[in-house]
């Protein structure tokens, strides 16, 4: 007996020896055998013929009604001039020759039409000017063509040719680079990002004028020596690219557009093609280059931070690029002068461009209180001593009937409703595909019967999840049917500690669904969503899709600017469904053509040190072709948010709560804090009574004008003569015979 | 302990955590947040706004600032001071920001220029006092720069033999009374008289006896003395910067990497701390999350910097880290942590220093030359004003502030708390528990709980007077009737069925009866196995609320699974094992059986147990703790009786059997831990082959 006992412990462990050594031999063999990193370099020629101008001045290559466009085909430089004032923009700063203390340099780059970036063999990432990269060498064509002309620059070190056509069209210039035209000499050196037009318009310090960047709400960047620069993706990063450490939040570039001023113009860039795959970038003026610039950023391959050679308790991270470049055919930037030389006019251009481009139209007027309700969210709870997740109600089906009949009690009727969190399984993290009830929430049944009994002025929109899941579902697959990384890993939301900023690897995952399913998700939720509409649904919120969009570098992937129209037809197909149309909230751009309500408008700006203040820009680019609110007003700090509202002439919005708020610390609906109905009720009821005729008055208008009187204190007029002035301040400031109470306002001319 | 405890608890959870915490921050500029009792971090609203940021040369008197080191502000928050160090000089703005003048510091007419100034002190009538670390020496100035004194080293025989004077912080108290920081000087302040005279150190630390200290002394007795020079010395870590408030008290921070407890202390006039937080310990300051920085091999924790306290006790640190402020109560409460790196108002490059003026921070970025004013927002007011009246013990009216602050942050647990006072000081029990419970504070719950039970009690006393008596009379008659019915003590035949129970009573008789006659049943232990890890499912669900320990949502019933059965198949397996080796008579089938019989009184006592943490609150915890003895005891027994019996061992014997099946579940744990970490390094590998594999 012990012999046979010694015999086995002996067999085990001699077999987890051997076990063991394999192990540490493998292991060891993985360290030292350094995989073969470098690629067989494969060289491309690159057809090219330089065609140098042979007058060096500007001539006119186009003109039309309302502008002219001139270039030097000699030594690239354009300018463009409207026709109606002589208002001109030049692609170099003007007076730049006149300024002894500019080095060459510096000189170079502020000349330049185009820059580039690119990744040498060692990823490392370099920027490189038209002018020293390839017009110095006379390494460029410059052609003109219908409406215009084009610059090819060959930049020959680098190995890359790079075309840039500009031209004018009815509004203004168009500046556009074909991407089927671009060249790249190797495999291992990288183009990553194109900047056409790095300084058109640039400010120089003094002239007292302004850049506007689309930050938040929209911010101004004085021509002065900034502190900082500006560099922001439009509509957030790409959840596929990841990020390794987590950074503070900020504020998201929402509309495709920036603007400078001129000495008596204002000018707007709309990034018209490839916004999904753009930044807007502003350098701030330094004494060596004392110029302001704005421009867009386009990326054609997305830089990849990867981990690679995840072992134990280390990580190694490494620079990757996107395999295939971007698959759009154009990176294009629209440049419209506005008829009002400041950020109300540029915003105005913009909205004009929202009408005749994107086909948005004038709204009725409308003053309902805007509401988000949050249904249930998941929780863990305890039945018989076995823990199990289920949905915590917050508002069942029921409360929200009697949250409508608690607001008629106190005389506010008209509500409009973004129910969010109210499908099976809280909504959140489960696709909304099949429609499905909660049952926690009052079932099927309660449902039915919250859509049959609404007043009419109410307007109950059901928030749908189109992209996230934590569990396969609905042959949806958590393996299969999600977006991938570049390593071909399911894509997940990546969450991070709020302290040390590391990824949290202990939370659920909450994984992305592939763009490429998305239209056949569409189709199948189609069906379902027809019952619930002839039971009396009127109206749906895409907030996920308004609010995000992000690429699949998987198998047979699609890059976001791409996808970018899979949202868009989605989008569409939902808003087409319902009789009430579309609520969003917070929404990117490529949203808005859909969207009948836009709630939590951004209303605020990241403040980082080279703005100066905030500009409701996207307030004045939508007024008046959408509903809008801002962010619930009790989420914010103060009565904050309400003065923004009052500014900006939004709708309020609450964000309410009917049981069980105190419960939903650790769930996905975390961060609503603040949403007691008992706090909070009352006072919405209350402020919406003191300013629905206001909201009334000027929802349907356009903003005309937007003054600050003084520091933290705004006048807003609208086209109907409607006007507010609001007081941020602690102080009651008096502006003419109007006296605004401190942190207050004051509205009149309706 | 029991913080250790509860930490590692907080570490299990947070492990085993499969919930949901989408930390989907609202935007804004920063992330505010504090931790709650589990240590995890919880986003609140922002308490700070940047209102105002100093920077342009214009604001300092044409002069941008260079490499400036500390801002002071006068005690009648009139003028704020910035020590310039790169420019010698002092820059004297006004309370709303505006220049007022510069001062540069002469000596016998001479202009006097810095080596590394880095403390400054301002006392009511204007007289500077300025630590210049490099220069070792304190200048102390009249109000127009003229240096009319020079706070010297301490004489060599009244410190250390190798003492160094590198001044770089200084504070004056209302007597004149100078207290100095040196930089490599680990017994606490140095202290001086109005005159400049030496007093002596200040506010020294204790070194803490630990193990390793312990060990440390043993070898430096052992060593040679040229030997024990190469150990580390027994130190407490250096005091880096202080403060004074306007009652005199001294606030000292400690160097270090942030960890621990104490870091910041509050010093009466004999030098000892007197800021505790609630359980009578030094607080904790600083960020209590980590992580491994694999890159440089190091934790990185928070790195406090600077300190400053105001006159409500509110004590705020800056951490150079991660450039936050975190903002304590006086009782060493983190009320929320702010701030942050980045490019944005608000946020920090390298900040220095921190100061008060009036309820707004002034915070020092050296980098930058620049001085942001955070003021609070509403959130913060309401916090602030709610602590002020909090501990002043008027709890109802604290109340309604904290009751603000609930309104946007519904599970701060500090208003939470605020709010259960309130409704305990009305006499309103049952709503103070509901808030005690969000606000996760078991003493003051228990308290209430009690008043809650002794209420009921009061009102029902007759009915359980009448039940008391009735179980009693009940319990007579019962051993009446068996005391008849009771046959031969010796020929008692119980039954299979009922045998458990007599084991139960007869714990010295009944094993030995069983080993003989095999009277153990496997579907009976196999029930009472069962048994035995119910009752440690109900002990983590159904045990009160004052007296759990985790969250009872967090249960893993794998691990309590593990804890229960998967220990006893452990000790069976051992016990098996070293008894084979030692002649034991027991077969595996009947150690388990016997083990399983023997674990029936903890099961019995540990589902009373629970059953009874809902009729006694924390005070009367000792019973419990008694109770809990006792059951443990018995089962001890049981076990001891079970193991002797099923082996047929002497009592020494069965003894030292025990202990080597402790020993046996120790290796063999230590062999599965092994197994499974070589397991681990093997997935990994294989998976980084093929992920190597599918990018290249």
């Amino acid at each position: 007996m012990k012999k046979k006992i010694a015999a086995l412990v002996l067999r085990v462990l001699s077999a987890v020896l051997i076990v063991g050594l394999v192990v540490a031999l493998l292991l060891k063999a993985s360290q030292t055998a350094e995989l073969d990193v470098a690629q067989k370099e494969e060289k491309r020629p690159i057809s090219f013929t330089a065609n140098v101008g042979q007058t060096d001045e500007l001539q006119l290559v186009s003109e039309n009604d309302r502008y002219a466009l001139y270039a030097n085909l000699c030594d690239p430089t354009i300018r463009l001039v409207r026709k109606s004032d002589g208002a001109a923009v030049d692609s170099r700063p003007a007076g730049m020759e006149e300024m002894p203390d500019l080095k060459k340099a510096v000189q170079l780059t502020l000349s330049s039409l185009l820059n580039i970036r690119y990744a040498d063999r060692d990823s490392n990432i370099t920027e490189v000017n038209s002018m020293a990269g390839s017009v110095s060498r006379k390494n460029f064509a410059a052609t003109t063509i219908a409406g215009g002309v084009r610059y090819d620059f060959y930049f020959a070190n680098e190995g890359f040719l790079v075309p840039l056509e500009l031209t004018l069209t009815e509004d203004g210039l168009q500046a556009s680079v074909p991407l089927e035209d671009i060249q790249e000499a190797s495999d291992s050196v990288k183009l990553t990002e194109i900047l056409p037009l790095p300084n058109f318009g640039a400010g120089p310090v003094g002239s007292g004028g302004y850049a506007v960047v689309p930050d938040g709400s929209g911010a101004l960047i004085p021509y002065e020596y900034g502190l900082s620069d500006y560099s922001q993706r439009l509509y957030g990063e790409d959840a596929a690219v990841g990020q390794t450490v987590g950074t503070a939040p900020t504020q998201t570039a929402r509309l495709p557009v920036f603007g400078f001023t001129g000495p008596s113009s204002a000018t707007v860039g709309i990034i018209t093609a490839g916004d999904a795959r753009a930044r807007v970038a502003a350098k701030s003026a330094t004494t060596r280059s004392p110029f302001t610039t704005v421009s867009a950023e386009f990326i054609y391959r997305e830089r990849l931070l990867i981990d690679v050679g995840n072992r134990t308790f280390e990580s190694t991270q490494a620079n990757m690029f996107e395999p295939a470049h971007c698959a759009l055919e154009r990176f294009t930037v629209e440049y419209r002068m506005a008829a009002q030389p400041d950020y109300v006019g540029m915003a105005n251009t913009y909205r004009d461009y929202l009408m005749t481009e994107k086909q948005m139209t004038a709204t009725a007027d409308s003053s309902a209180l805007q509401l988000q309700v949050i249904g249930g969210v998941m929780h863990e709870e305890s039945i018989l001593g076995i823990p199990v997740d289920r949905v915590l109600p917050v508002t069942a089906y029921a409360d929200v009937q009697a949250m409508v009949e608690a607001f008629a009690k106190q005389g506010v009727t008209d509500l409009t409703m973004d129910y969010l969190y109210w499908a099976k399984a809280g909504t959140e993290h489960r696709l909304t595909v099949d429609m499905k009830a909660e049952t926690r929430l009052g079932g099927k049944k309660d449902l039915r019967q919250l859509l049959s009994q609404l007043p009419d002025g109410v307007k109950l929109y059901f928030d749908l999840n189109a992209t996230d899941l934590m569990h396969n579902q609905s042959g949806y697959s958590t393996l299969y049917s999600t977006a991938q990384n570049v390593k071909k890993e399911p894509l997940t939301r990546q969450q991070f500690y709020l302290s040390t900023y590391r990824v949290r690897t202990d939370a659920a995952k909450v994984f992305l669904l592939n763009p490429l399913e998305l239209p056949a998700l569409l189709e199948r939720w189609s069906g379902k969503a027809d019952r619930w509409l002839a039971d009396g649904m009127t109206g749906f919120s895409a907030n996920g899709l308004a609010g995000e969009i992000y690429s699949h570098f998987g198998d047979d992937p699609i890059d976001r600017g791409s996808a970018q129209a899979l949202w868009e037809s989605s989008l569409q197909s939902i808003a087409d469904k319902a009789e009430n149309g579309l609520l969003l909230s917070a929404a990117n751009a490529y949203a808005l053509p859909y969207a009948s309500v836009v709630q939590s408008v951004p209303t605020e700006h990241s403040r980082f040190y080279c703005e100066r203040r905030a500009i409701p820009f996207y307030a004045i680019a939508l007024h008046g072709l959408v509903d809008m609110s801002v962010a619930p007003i009790n989420g914010g700090e103060g009565n904050q948010r309400l003065l923004q509202a009052v500014e900006g002439g939004l709708s309020l919005c609450y964000a309410l709560g009917w049981q069980n708020t105190d419960q939903l610390k650790n769930t996905a609906g975390e961060q609503y804090n603040y949403i007691s109905a008992a706090d909070w009720l009352e006072p919405a009821a209350t402020q919406q009574k003191a300013l629905q005729a206001y909201v009334a008055a000027v929802s349907g208008q356009a903003i005309t004008a937007h003054i600050e009187l003084a520091e933290g204190v705004y006048r807003t007029e609208f086209a109907n003569g409607a006007w507010a002035i609001v007081n941020y301040t602690a102080t009651a400031v008096t502006a003419g015979e109007t006296t605004v109470p401190a942190e207050g306002y004051v509205t009149g001319g309706y | 302990m029991k913080k250790s405890r509860k930490r590692l608890l907080s570490l299990l959870t947070a492990l085993l955590l499969v919930g949901s915490c989408l930390g989907v921050a609202a935007e804004g500029t920063s992330h505010s947040y504090v931790y709650d009792s589990w240590d995890q971090a919880m986003s609140v609203s922002a308490p700070y706004e940047a209102t105002d940021y100093l920077v342009d040369a214009a604001v300092f008197g044409g002069t941008p600032l260079n490499q400036p080191t500390d801002v002071f502000v006068t005690g009648d928050q009139q003028l704020l001071y910035i020590l310039d160090e790169g420019n010698d000089r002092i820059v004297v703005l006004s309370a709303e920001g505006t220049f007022q003048r510069e001062i540069r510091l002469q000596k016998d007419g001479q202009p006097l220029a810095f080596e590394a100034a880095q403390g400054l002190f301002v006392t009511a009538d204007g007289v500077l006092y300025v630590a210049d670390k490099d220069a070792r020496t304190v200048y102390v100035a009249s109000p127009d720069g003229t240096v009319i004194g020079e706070i010297g080293a301490p004489p060599a025989d009244k410190v250390e033999d190798n003492f160094e004077y590198t001044p770089v912080s200084v504070v004056v108290d209302t007597a004149g009374i100078i207290y100095v920081i040196s930089s490599s000087a680990y017994n606490g302040a140095l202290q001086y008289d109005e005159h400049y005279q030496y007093l002596g150190y200040y506010g020294a630390e204790k070194v803490t006896v630990t193990v390793e200290v312990l060990i440390r002394e043993l070898w430096k007795t052992l060593l040679s003395e040229e030997a024990a020079s190469g150990l580390k010395r027994n130190l407490p870590t250096s005091i880096i910067r202080l403060d004074i408030d306007s009652d005199n008290f001294v606030y000292t921070l400690k160097g270090g990497d942030g960890t621990g407890t104490g870091q910041v202390r509050r010093l009466n006039t004999l030098g000892g701390n007197i800021l505790y937080d609630v359980n009578g310990e030094p607080g904790m300051f600083g960020d209590r999350d980590t992580y491994y920085d694999n890159t440089n091999n190091v934790t990185v924790t928070s790195s406090l910097v600077d300190l400053v306290a105001d006159d409500h006790g509110f004590v705020t640190v800056l951490d150079h880290t991660y450039n936050r402020l975190l903002q304590y109560d006086g009782n060493a409460n983190l009320l929320y942590a702010f701030g942050g790196s980045g490019t944005r108002y608000g946020n920090f490059k390298s900040p220095v220093a921190v100061e008060t003026l009036g309820d707004r921070l002034l915070v020092l970025d050296q980098e930058r030359g620049s001085v942001t004013v955070l003021s609070p927002t509403l959130f913060a007011q309401n916090v602030r004003n709610a602590t002020v009246l909090y501990d002043e013990g008027l709890y109802v009216e604290a109340g309604a502030y904290w009751r603000e602050a609930l309104k946007t942050d519904a599970y701060y647990e500090l208003a939470n708390i605020g709010v259960g006072a309130a409704y305990e000081a009305e006499g309103d029990y049952a709503s103070a528990m509901h808030y005690y419970e969000i606000g996760n504070d078991k003493a003051r719950y228990s308290a209430c709980f009690a008043e809650v039970r002794d209420l009921w009690i009061r009102e029902h006393f007759a009915l359980i007077l009448g039940a008391v008596v009735l179980v009693l009379l009940a319990t007579v008659v019962l051993v009446n009737l068996s005391e008849r019915r009771r046959k031969n003590e010796y020929n008692v035949q119980v039954s299979k069925w009922r045998y458990p129970l007599y084991c139960l009573a007869h714990p010295f008789k009944a094993y030995y009866e069983m080993k003989v006659e095999k009277k153990g049943s496997m579907l009976l232990a196999g029930i009472s196995v069962l048994l035995f890890f119910f009752a440690g499912i109900v002990k983590e669900q159904f045990t009160a609320f004052h007296f759990m320990d985790g969250v009872k949502e967090n249960l893993n019933v794998l691990l309590v699974l593990g804890s229960t059965v998967g220990l006893l198949a452990l000790f069976v397996l051992c016990n098996w094992a070293v008894s084979t080796l030692a002649d034991g008579e027991g077969k595996l089938k009947e150690i388990f059986i016997f083990s399983a019989y023997a674990l029936i009184p903890y099961s019995i006592c540990s589902l009373a147990l629970t059953g009874l943490t809902h009729f006694f609150a924390l005070e009367e915890a000792a019973f419990m703790g008694v109770m809990w003895v006792v059951a443990y005891g018995w089962t001890a027994i049981h076990l001891f009786m079970a193991t002797r019996e099923v082996h047929q061992y002497s009592g020494l014997k069965a003894l030292l059997l025990l202990g080597g099946t402790v020993l046996g579940i120790y290796l063999l744990l230590l062999l599965i831990t092994i197994g499974y970490s070589l397991f681990a390094q093997l997935l990994t590998f294989i998976t980084t082959l093929y992920s190597e594999f599918r990018l290249r």
